[in-house]
């Protein structure tokens, strides 16, 4: 019988351990961008890596494994977003939850935090717009991971930026996105 | 370096995070792989009894907070009606509050349920009366499991009659109307808000007497049964595999079978998805999103099940999406007809060879889409909130009395609380914009709390001409404008027209909100201010 050892699987040239440990800050932002407080976080991140150690997929490419992770981090969020009592308790703001992993609130000249304003965006905008500002993936490449429409996400693109430009007075689009 | 980006960098994995996952993967045991799949929910599970033993260590009143964290499906009138009494939002998105209307205030308890008449508000000819009922003990209305989910727009009481001076109407004739409906959002498991509306033709409703009987709560529910999914959500199922591209669909009407309208049939696939613990051979072969029907964008999700055996088929027809927030189904069958050559069409729920197509389509989903107003796409997002369940609700009796007992209440329609009619002649001209040929000259306005009715007369135009004049559908609603500037829409709800030979037009307006009559300074039509004080 041929019984796979986890411990071996290849992931593009990394062992699991690696693997982890490249992608574990791309995970943590996706979940912070989507979870209320940081046990949501947590249980996220944990979820996500033991579903990469679990998964019969076959990787392409390294760039293959870090969009799968973004996706289940994605819909890992949403499962728990989704549960009832979840919308009910909240355990910690929004700034509790940046404080804890890096973000102070404020800048040294007292200019509010662009992270603290894209966090106060709807769901849908936050992630667009960290996925094609920050990780740099093409509108068909990030439709993909959403499995959304290339127009729809355009248009997400596009009202996400406005909303943030309208609630950014003091920066001009290039301080912030070029 | 671009403040954006900066700041991004700065998100980090907490120190020992990384690790300890690690660790934890290499130590997971084979029950704990298996696990995985539902792993999110038996958590939750946990921390909810956790959450709910706290709840009833800390308060000896908690009961009814419990019940609300104790359901497994978040409580919800999926089909709420309009609540006339409730805070309504103008067009510049202003609250405003209705606060005429006359108090009742009668309870009446009976079998654990007390149930309140607070209010009326009526006019000469209709009124709406305000009733909620609660339990007693802070018990929940509705039944909320793992295999049944009330419906709570559907609860209502079994009989009812209506009295005025001492005689009854009927609920349905041609001079009288009547109906209760359920107008809260269910948010509150022991509480419910239900509104009756009267409409008499003939009898004027000014200082009569009104009777009210309501006779036995009824539940209605959806009842289920676990197939074992072995997925957290249809997202999860859908990252199983490969999508199909919408070349995959075919339009129904193109193919050898005559199909059920508003689907598309999807090509056989090539995929091995088996999901279900209960029905260990059926897998679903093929899956993905794809509009309903050529005319149409929006997306649904779908997919093709193999049943596996004869036996399977049965039961797998019965396979439903459930949104996992609200315990609703949202399921559409792909039907085939096939005819026996003579008169018998009979319908399959299967495809003609043998798999079974099912789409989910959360332009249904009041969740999604509320109000159901036009299609939305059906995205990712939305089907890791659903799962597949086996709907048992065709099976079994899904009603029943919930509490057994009569409510009846009698009082008057104080003449003095009425609220004041504004019946008014008037002349002023408009352009409706449908067609933005003709000019219409309002002639009278009358308004209540309740509704609004305009006569009028069409200019420079022949009595053929009244073909292309706008139907009732297509005129746009009048706004109520109040002494403090509030703009007051009348509503969709028109009804009304034009009689051929003649040129003049009477319409009337349903208010989704009351409105204090009182307090209204005019009504503005296609732009202009007609006056009414």
């Amino acid at each position: 019988m041929n019984i796979r050892n986890d411990n071996e699987r290849d992931f593009v040239g990394l062992t699991y351990d690696q693997a982890v440990i490249k992608y574990s800050d791309t995970v943590t932002r996706i979940c912070v961008l989507r979870c209320g407080n940081e046990e949501d976080v947590k249980d996220c991140y944990q979820n996500v890596f033991l579903k990469l150690y679990l998964s019969k997929v076959t990787f392409e490419s390294r760039e293959h494994v870090k969009a799968w992770l973004i996706q289940v981090a994605i819909h890992e969020c949403s499962d728990l977003h989704r549960q009832y009592w979840k919308k009910n308790v909240v355990l910690s703001s929004d700034n509790t939850l940046l404080e804890i992993f890096g973000i102070v609130k404020g800048t040294e000249d007292n200019s509010d935090s662009v992270l603290e304003i894209v966090m106060s965006l709807p769901m849908k905008y936050r992630q667009v717009i960290y996925l094609y500002y920050y990780e740099e993936y093409k509108t068909n490449e990030i439709a993909q991971i959403l499995k959304i429409n290339e127009s729809t996400l355009k248009s997400q693109l596009a009202r996400g930026r406005k909303i943030l430009k309208s609630k950014l007075g003091g920066f001009s689009n290039e301080e912030i996105f070029i | 370096m671009k403040k954006f980006l900066y700041e991004f960098d700065n998100v980090k994995t907490p120190e020992g995070w990384a690790e300890e996952i690690i660790i934890k993967a290499e130590n997971m045991t084979s029950s704990e792989k298996r696990k995985l799949a539902i792993f999110n929910k038996k958590k939750i599970s946990l921390k909810l009894v956790v959450i709910i033993a706290a709840l009833f260590v800390l308060s000896s009143t908690s009961i009814f907070a419990a019940y609300k964290l104790n359901a497994k499906y978040k409580n919800e009138n999926t089909a709420q009606s309009l609540n006339h009494f409730d805070t309504g939002v103008d067009a510049d998105g202003n609250a405003y509050t209705y606060d005429g209307g006359q108090k009742i205030d009668q309870t009446l308890a009976v079998d654990n349920l007390d149930v309140t008449c607070a209010k009326m508000s009526a006019d000469s000819h209709s009124a709406y009366i305000q009733f909620s009922v609660s339990t007693k003990d802070g018990s929940s209305l509705v039944e909320n499991s793992d295999t049944k989910v009330s419906i709570a727009a559907r609860q209502k009481f079994e009989n009812i009659n209506v009295k005025i001076d001492g005689v009854e109407i009927l609920p349905r004739a041609v001079d009288s109307y009547y109906h209760i409906q359920r107008v809260d959002d269910a948010s509150q498991p022991d509480k419910a808000e239900l509104e009756l509306y009267i409409e008499t033709e003939k009898i004027d409703l000014t200082g009569k007497s009104i009777s009210v009987s309501l006779e036995n709560y009824q539940d209605e529910w959806y009842e289920y049964q676990d197939i074992g999914f072995r997925y957290s959500s249809i997202a999860e199922l859908a990252m199983q595999g490969t999508l199909a591209s919408e070349d995959e669909f075919l339009p129904s009407d193109k193919i050898k079978y005559s199909f059920d309208a508003g689907m598309r049939l999807l090509n056989a696939g090539t995929k091995k998805i088996y999901f279900s613990d209960k029905y260990p051979e059926a897998y679903i072969d093929n899956m993905g999103f794809a509009p309903r029907d050529l005319s149409d964008k929006d997306k649904c999700f779908y997919i093709t099940i193999v049943p596996g055996s004869e036996e399977n088929t049965k039961a797998l027809q019965k396979l439903v999406f459930q949104n996992m927030t609200t315990g609703m189904p949202n399921t559409q069958k792909l039907m085939s007809q096939k005819s026996d050559g003579q008169k018998w069409v009979m319908s399959e729920e299967t495809l003609p060879d043998g798999r079974i197509e099912i789409a989910l389509d959360v332009s249904a989903d009041d969740m999604y889409n509320p109000g159901g107003r036009g299609n939305i796409d059906t995205t990712m997002e939305n089907i890791s909130n659903y799962t597949l369940i086996y709907n048992k609700s065709y099976e079994v009796e899904t009603k029943n009395i919930r509490y057994t007992g009569k409510w009846a209440f009698d009082f008057n329609v104080n003449a003095n609380k009425m609220d004041t009619e504004i019946s008014k002649d008037v002349d002023s001209k408009v352009t409706e914009t449908k067609t933005n040929l003709h000019t219409i000259t309002v002639n009278h306005v009358d308004l209540t709390s309740l509704q609004l009715k305009i006569n009028a007369t069409i200019l420079n135009m022949d009595t053929w001409e009244f073909e292309s004049f706008p139907v009732a559908g297509e005129i746009s609603s009048p706004y109520i404008i109040m002494k403090d500037g509030t703009r007051i829409s009348a509503g969709i709800k028109v009804e009304g027209g034009y009689q051929k030979g003649e040129k003049t037009v009477a319409y009337g307006w349903m208010l989704p909100s009351l409105v204090d009559t009182t307090k209204v300074e005019a009504i503005e039509w296609y732009g202009v201010r007609i006056y009414l004080q």
